[in-house]
């Protein structure tokens, strides 16, 4: 059986299932609809696409499939989504590296702004600010301390150029003023070893990839990005109680689709959104993700792609990040 | 015994209807994905993972980790009959197996990669119950300047896979690490000889650089041949191995074992680094290193051995530290999270039915899948009498299909022909290509472990040499070179060179 052949099994599964519930629906989706992920399986992208295109296909009556494009910080299932035909049938999963962190770093052959109409917010997953526990720190405040008193000593790891990693602890740097050497690592878990064995001191990790070592207490939690304390964490402050209000900031998960897709077509699938989130077990699933869900209107939504894009352009901009060829 | 009583717990959970049925779906669907060329664990697991949601996670764990052995096995098939590694891990496998299957010896290849991978996965699954806490622990004693030298000694140790001679391997080697330099530099975003194409920025498809120079290569080149068009000799023998057979491959699968279940514990490429390192150390500690290439049964249990034992160990930091050694191991973690379970230290105690019961589903599975191949033998071998005119097309085809579905681009199948023409020069020039592979697979690492190191040390090339264990590494490849450059110090210059080679 080729990949295809058991994506089209796959399909017919979910189709069956969507059948019974048949929502009624006029003119649009009119054949299948394709979820575009710029990640290869195992990710938070991938996942949620999958989750959402099993929701989808019940929601909408029609099957949901997701296809993988991975590659070039996500630019690729981006780029793809944006040559599609504006109709809808062609969605794309995005975290914010494709859509809002890349077109400031990379030549792209696409304008986000323009190219990809945003859909809907899936969710908001916060960053986790952790350290080697053996550095006698424990506060954000005798973080800055010991790094100011020991210039350069501090390596923070990151999951490769131009991810979340780098904007937040390069804008931490400039908020405090303060000086670290950027070590990329090819993901969560080599930089977290590196942490816990002392190579490297901090990173600003994703929530759910740093949940299981911060319970183990194998790293030290001292502040997150996200605007409330966690129910998970509620002893570690938020980076705004810390004092760096600056450095207050989320990784989104949302919908797009193509550009020029007609307004009914996007309000339904904004609706069709809000509506898969409003299911508890859903909800549940994503969140395991570690973010809180986060369901906005379109305009909302829009206006909200459009202060996160103006944002790290802001921060790239300032803190002098820019691919050197 | 704790030990005792955990595995009682494991074999309850693992031996229900239910599991036993899950993890039979599992090995026969990862076997059958192993022997298709390109079609790999990763996008399989990824397409059922949404159809898990259903199952009690010890299910849905054990079923997925059946894929990904099934697909381990399934993938030296593929070799040895065909010559096209469906998995990196696989790829010494086509170096004397795909050899032997020419020789008429398919079965006896095939048994002996069966029968080896079983015996790994008997003693990976042992040591993964007996050692997991403590083995974890390995993890964290490599920082980068160690896997820095890791790399190195594995480059070095390379130079043995080639039976042909050093210069052209160390060519090889390093035409491997420049084809590895593709893509992004990590660290500075930069594009590097992608030419512009945004399918180049994350490197070359490995799916798509191997199938294309051993699959298509081969495909090219024995379409050239008028006279023999058979894929191998019609003359079949030794369909089972004899009992000196059995005798033969017993150290070289205890050696690869070994070594396969320790490399597994490392973060990246634990299988494919092993099943070399495996294939280079049979060499080096046999008596007829010349013979290797040429199909010896050594040069297909060892390497099989080591990937299996280190596919398996690969479960010990994923599971106990919730650090993926691999892309599968990424998947897996993304499956308990469905589940709500977070994969790391307390796995073992809040879960320990769904980690005994693994650690017992993997020995089940094994035993499964042995008495699943072994009868199979007889199937795959009849495939070879297949004229060779209706093979090859069915081989670009498959191979095409595979190369498509693991990026959904056809950009991956123009990459794949342009690398099967470029490794039928390779062939007529006498190039081996298995070293350039380990160049490409390494070569992405040792660079980025070089730098990262470079910059944790604030620029001082001392780390190398004052962490202990990394020193110890470059002492040892060191010697190696040492046994290149300077053959006089026992034996007649003629002789050592030959066996250096």
């Amino acid at each position: 059986m080729t990949s295809k052949m058991l994506r089209l099994a796959l399909a017919m599964v979910a189709a069956g299932a969507a059948l019974a519930t048949a929502a009624h629906a006029e003119g649009y989706p009119s054949r299948t609809v394709t979820i575009m992920v710029g990640a290869n399986p195992g990710g938070g992208s991938d996942a949620i696409g999958r989750l959402i295109s099993q929701k989808f296909s019940q929601l909408l009556g029609r099957s949901v499939v997701v296809e993988n494009r991975p590659g070039a910080s996500n630019t690729i299932g981006a780029a793809a989504t944006t040559k599609a035909k504006p109709d809808g049938h062609t969605l794309f999963v995005a975290a914010s590296t494709p859509v809002s962190i890349a077109p400031h770093l990379l030549k792209l052959d696409y304008d986000t702004l323009k190219d990809l109409q945003p859909v809907g917010l899936i969710t908001l997953v916060p960053n986790v600010l952790v350290i080697n526990k053996d550095m006698g720190v424990n506060t954000v405040a005798e973080l800055v301390a010991y790094m100011k008193a020991n210039p350069g000593k501090v390596k923070y790891g990151s999951s490769g150029f131009g991810t979340t990693h780098v904007i937040l602890a390069e804008q931490f740097n400039m908020a405090a003023d303060v000086k670290s050497v950027h070590v990329p690592y090819p993901g969560a878990a080599p930089t977290q070893v590196d942490i816990i064995s002392g190579v490297i001191q901090m990173t600003f990790d994703t929530v759910p990839a740093a949940t299981a070592q911060i319970k183990a207490g194998n790293l030290k939690p001292i502040a997150v990005t996200s605007p409330e304390r966690l129910p998970d964490m509620p002893d570690v402050p938020t980076i705004r109680e810390a004092g760096y209000p600056q450095v207050e900031m989320q990784t989104m998960y949302a919908l797009y689709t193509t550009g020029g897709t007609p307004r009914p077509t996007v309000e339904k699938l904004n609706a069709t959104l809000a509506k898969a989130l409003e299911d508890p077990d859903f909800r549940k699933r994503i969140e395991a993700f570690g973010g809180t869900v986060k369901v906005m209107n379109t305009a909302e939504f829009e206006r909200f792609n459009r202060e996160e894009y103006d944002r790290y352009g802001e921060i790239i901009r300032k803190a002098g990040l820019k691919a050197t060829n | 015994m704790d030990l005792l009583a955990n595995l009682v717990l494991g074999f309850e959970a693992a031996l229900t209807l239910q599991n036993l049925g899950y993890a039979t779906l599992g090995v026969v669907l990862g076997t059958a994905i192993g022997v298709l060329p390109g079609l790999g664990p990763v996008p399989t697991i990824a397409m059922l993972l949404p159809l898990t949601y259903a199952l009690p996670p010890e299910s849905a764990v054990i079923m997925l980790a059946g894929i990904f052995y099934g697909s381990q096995y399934g993938g030296s098939t593929t070799s040895i009959l065909v010559n096209i590694p469906g998995e990196s891990s696989s790829v010494v496998t086509c170096l004397d197996g795909h050899k032997m299957a020419r020789n008429g010896q398919a079965g006896l290849a095939l048994a002996t990669a069966a029968l080896s991978s079983f015996f790994a996965g008997c003693v990976a699954t042992v040591l993964l119950a007996a050692f997991a806490p403590t083995l974890a622990s390995v993890a964290f004693k490599f920082g980068p300047a160690e896997y820095f030298s890791l790399m190195v000694l594995g480059l070095l140790g390379a130079v043995a896979l080639a039976h042909g001679s050093v210069l052209h391997a160390i060519c090889m080697i390093l035409f491997g690490i420049l084809l590895g330099l593709v893509g992004t530099d990590i660290t500075s975003g930069g594009q590097r000889f992608t030419m512009g194409f945004s399918e180049l920025f994350d490197g070359i498809e490995f799916v798509a650089l191997a199938m294309g120079l051993f699959g298509l290569a081969e495909v090219i080149s024995n379409a050239g041949r008028q006279d023999d068009r058979q894929l191998v000799t019609k003359k079949l023998s030794g369909l089972w191995p004899s009992r000196a057979d059995l005798r033969r491959m017993t150290a070289p699968a205890v050696r690869g074992t070994a070594l396969g279940s320790l490399l597994g514990l490392l973060p990246g490429g634990g299988a494919t680094l092993s099943s070399f390192a495996a294939y280079a150390l049979e060499k080096k500690v046999s008596k007829r290193p010349r013979d290797f290439g040429t199909g010896v049964l050594e040069g297909v249990a060892a390497p099989e051995a080591a990937n299996n034992a280190a596919a398996q160990t690969s479960f010990i930091p994923m599971l106990t530290l919730g650090m993926p050694s691999n892309a599968v191991m990424a998947l897996m973690i993304g499956a308990l999270m469905l589940h709500n379970i977070q994969p790391g230290p307390q796995v073992i105690t809040n879960n320990p039915q769904l980690f005994w019961g693994l650690v017992a589903s993997m020995w089940i599975g094994n035993v499964i899948l042995v008495v699943l191949n072994l009868p199979m033998i007889f199937v795959w071998v009849k495939m070879l009498s297949i004229p060779y005119r209706y093979l090859f097309p069915s081989i670009i085809l498959i191979s095409c299909v595979g190369v498509f579905s693991v990026t959904n681009d056809v950009f991956g199948v123009f990459l794949m022909a342009a690398f099967g023409a470029i490794g039928y020069i390779l062939l007529r020039l006498d190039c081996e290509v298995a070293p350039m592979l380990l160049g490409f697979v390494l070569g992405q690492s040792l660079e980025a472990y070089f730098r990262r190191a470079m910059l944790i040390s604030d620029g001082s090339l001392w780390v190398f040499v004052e962490r202990p264990l990394s020193a110890a590494m470059l002492i040892l490849a060191a010697t190696i070179v040492m046994t290149f450059f300077i053959p006089t110090l026992t034996r007649k210059r003629t002789e050592v060179f030959r066996e250096a080679e």
